[in-house]
């Protein structure tokens, strides 16, 4: 049964009417056309589709919509609507990717943690990416422009 | 050899590859497709070399049967080594045929004009012309092969320079328009309803309970082949199980317990690769090897995706297959029409390391799309169908005997591979492979595929002949089709078992001969390119220590044994687990046209096949597969990520080398070498885990 649900999404109050158990990845793609955020496994397992909730990343391919009504998303629309993230240009001066696809989950993934703690090291946040894969080989070089980002806020 | 590779054949003029236009851009045609490996770049930054324009001029079309070239399927590491020549050869053609038209204009000698960012120069003096100016006055569909002068290496100023990756940005900043994005007026959400495993038919389906069910657009069965359609795409995969609980499925007749163990009894007929010299049995003072890796999943991040529109009798689709003019003929094989009444367009996917289910739900797409009239339909598959039901990289099993010579130089080798196919990629005719061809109502049965003979680059065979110099060799090879499962190209083919079986061997022999393995190969080595290759690695890497510090192993093949070159150094640390902790890698790729573009690929390449050579492994249950989601088939993750360094030996005056599956084979003997380093045991089937390293040490 279709239900009544209010989100604000980088910034913009949506009302949306959906199932309760929708996941919040379809509202996003399919209703607001935020296509950044990619589908990836449905299990919050993979990360592709990390977006960041009062601060918090969470796997939007496994959130019901129930869940966040009254939220506070950030997707990766949102952190370049006014230029590019300094963690972005870090990604592009390490050309830090190779298909791109788990890109948008891994730097929701980076900023949620080091917004909300600034301190940590390159290490801890290799430890908290366990669930955001790359299968191209490309966490090398996105390492690296995390790093210089952590350099950068120190 | 063909002297114009590529897609050359079917575009033989310059305007097949280049449109000059006024407003001082430049688009450009290629025959082969961006899927993560940074191809498009390298042939915009050819593009700019020989047509002297800042490469952000030039727009790049790419996979488009409307209106694109047919450069092949996008695969073999060639794209470079083929299309790339020609991609230089037309934009060269281009700037010669502008400058003579300038030429004409200014009453002058062409060797007295240059370019500067597409402007024309009178001996260094600006003039009113530029190729902006005047291409609108010039016939462009004139043979590349008359007006084509490629510049000397001495004359080239961007090449080896590392220009951005001109689709990167975007993906960072998450606004590139992927295949799975797309979105078409009314587009609907579909997604397939599998069978419990690759043999199983449909025997019963309860249509009136399934019509029942809420949010169902419409229901596709064709046979065996089942799908859903929703206006929304959560309705879609939920659609799915509940469709299946109606649905009755034929169980399968034909278990296999070690699969391995089938691929090693196989009674196949024998293939001979290659026969040179004598070879005797296998001595007493020989050495012997046979390793085996099991089945891989390609496992990219993103599942496959096609979207798919008839109208009326002419069909659109959008899709991140390696081969769009294969798919544009396999498709209208398959539907009896007109190939010009069938568009195929590349899109973006996630990743790609060869043939993975890209083809197969282009079919799933179109047959829903066939019920809609007209209506276009976006199908992704799920997490389970993108692990389980694409093709698999088939395991596989090589064994060598070597014998040595009286001076304890080796003197023969004798390799057998067995492997299942290869390649199984659609070419055109009667869907041929295609997942959903195998389950439609009048399924397709396709002949077995050849597999590639070596001299052609082989594919169960790839890199079995060892550069070495050993005075005789043979390979055999044995094609195993009677597995149930799907398998088809990934990243290296036979390579990565072949240069994991030649590779460790040669250590093993160095062992029991007490010579470092790096003398000891180059004892066995006369050509100076791959010589000054491992002195290089040899140096950077510090090896001299590599028994006193972190234990250290070294690998090198040459891809295809035409490709690029690559000499591998890697340090390990032995724990509970395995833990890659540094590789350096020497590089000879040719020329290099984007020096960071080839480090991404070896670099990616190193972190890949450490996750294929220590982590992954397809099981199964009876004829099921155990990969269904990242739990039961994980890969390499962040804190897993070694350190790396590549090195390129740049040939300016060489022919470009392809590098995409260089690293692959290396990295994963390597790996097995420094564990021999380490604890003088060798694990002979991969992946290389503890509980393989455990049971190897009898404890």
């Amino acid at each position: 049964m279709a239900n009544k649900y209010s989100l604000t999404v980088n910034g913009q109050k949506h009302e949306i009417e959906s199932d309760p158990d929708t996941p919040l990845l379809y509202i996003l793609r399919n209703d607001l056309k935020l296509k950044g955020t990619k589908f990836g496994c449905g299990g919050g397992v993979c990360g592709a589709c990390t977006v960041i909730m009062d601060g918090l990343a969470i796997f939007s391919c496994d959130t019901p919509i129930w869940s966040i009504d009254d939220k506070k998303i950030e997707t990766i629309e949102g952190i370049s609507k006014d230029g590019i993230h300094p963690l972005q240009e870090l990604l592009i001066d390490e050309q830090a990717g190779q298909c791109g696809y788990c890109l948008s989950g891994i730097i929701m993934k980076v900023k949620a943690i080091t917004d909300d703690d600034p301190t940590k090291s390159v290490d801890d946040i290799a430890n908290e990416l366990d669930r955001n894969l790359c299968r191209c080989g490309s966490q090398l070089r996105i390492l690296n422009a995390v790093k210089k980002y952590l350099d950068g806020k120190s | 050899m063909n002297m114009f590779p590529g897609s050359f054949d079917s575009a033989p003029n310059i305007a097949n590859w280049f449109t000059i236009n006024k407003d001082g851009t430049v688009r450009m045609v290629s025959g082969k497709v961006e899927i993560g490996q940074g191809i498009n770049t390298a042939f915009v930054q050819i593009a700019a070399e020989e047509l002297d324009i800042d490469p952000d001029r030039i727009e790049i079309s790419a996979g488009n049967t409307k209106d694109g070239l047919d450069g092949g399927c996008t695969a073999g590491s060639q794209s470079m080594q083929t299309e790339g020549i020609s991609v230089r050869k037309a934009a060269s053609a281009a700037r010669m045929l502008m400058l003579s038209k300038a030429s004409e204009l200014l009453q002058s000698d062409v060797r007295e004009l240059n370019v500067i960012d597409g402007e024309i120069y009178l001996n260094d003096n600006p003039t009113n012309l530029s190729y902006w100016s005047i291409a609108k006055d010039i016939d462009f569909n004139q043979p590349v092969e008359i007006y084509m002068e490629p510049k000397l290496p001495a004359q080239r100023k961007l090449a080896g320079k590392s220009i951005k990756r001109i689709d990167l940005k975007n993906k960072i900043l998450g606004t590139h328009e992927f295949v799975h994005d797309i979105e078409l007026d009314g587009m609907l959400h579909a997604r397939v309803v599998r069978p419990p495993s690759v043999s199983s038919r449909i025997i019963k389906i309860d249509i009136d309970k399934i019509n029942t069910l809420k949010n169902l657009k419409k229901l596709v069965v064709n046979g065996s082949f089942i799908a859903v359609i929703a206006e929304r795409e959560e309705d879609a995969v939920k659609l799915v199980q509940q469709v299946n609980k109606y649905c009755k499925w034929s169980t399968p007749n034909k278990i296999i317990e070690d699969p391995l163990q089938f691929i090693r009894d196989t009674k196949s007929p024998i293939i001979n690769s290659l026969d040179k010299g004598k070879i005797d049995v296998l001595r007493s003072d020989g050495i012997s090897t046979e390793v085996s890796r099991k089945f891989l999943c390609h496992a990219s991040i993103g599942p496959c995706c096609a979207v798919a529109q008839w109208k009326g009798n002419t069909l659109e689709v959008y899709t991140h297959s390696q081969a769009v003019f294969a798919m544009k003929r396999t498709l209208a094989s398959i539907f009896n029409i007109d190939e010009n009444d069938v568009d195929v367009m590349h899109k973006h996917g996630s990743g790609c390391y060869g043939h993975n289910g890209a083809d197969d739900v282009v079919l799933d797409a179109v047959l829903v799309a066939k019920e809609l009239n007209g209506t276009p339909v976006r199908l992704v598959w799920s997490r389970e169908d993108e692990l389980s039901w694409s093709p698999l990289a088939p395991g596989m099993v090589t064994k060598i005997d070597a014998n040595l010579a009286d001076n304890l130089m080796i003197e023969s080798f004798d390799i057998s591979i067995k492997s299942p196919p290869h390649v199984k990629r659609p070419s055109g005719e009667n869907g041929e492979y295609l997942l959903a061809a195998e389950h439609m109502s009048n399924p397709l049965n396709p002949p077995n595929p050849v597999d590639t003979p070596l001299d052609k680059g082989g594919a169960a065979d790839r890199n079995s002949m060892p550069l070495y110099d050993i005075p005789n060799i043979r390979i055999q090879k044995q094609i195993v089709y009677d597995l149930p499962w799907r398998t088809s190209a990934m990243r290296g083919l036979g390579a990565f078992v072949n240069v994991y079986a030649i590779e460790t061997l040669m250590d093993d022999i160095a062992s029991m001969q007490e010579i470092d393995p790096i003398e000891f190969r180059l004892k066995h080595l006369s050509d100076p390119r791959i010589i000054e290759l491992i002195e290089r690695v040899r140096d950077i890497s510090k090896w001299t220590d590599r028994i006193s510090g972190l234990p250290k192993g070294f690998a090198f093949s040459r891809y295809k044994n035409s490709g690029a070159y690559c000499a591998m150094v890697v340090e390990i640390n032995v724990d509970e687990d395995i833990e890659l902790i540094n590789a350096w890698a020497v590089i000879d790729a040719g020329e290099v046209v984007n020096a960071d573009g080839v480090k991404n690929q070896i670099e990616g390449g190193i972190i890949q096949a450490t996750s294929c050579t220590l982590i992954e492994e397809v099981n199964f249950d009876g004829e099921i597969i155990s990969a269904t989601d990242w739990e039961n088939y994980p890969i390499i993750k962040f804190k897993q990520t070694p350190q790396i360094q590549v090195e390129l030996i740049d040939r300016p005056e060489e022919p470009f080398l392809g590098v995409g599956e260089a690293a692959h084979g290396p990295t994963a003997a390597a790996i097995s070498n420094a564990l021999f380093t380490a604890m003088n045991i060798r694990i002979k089937q991969l992946p290389i885990t503890r509980e393989r390293i455990i049971s190897s040490l009898n404890i």
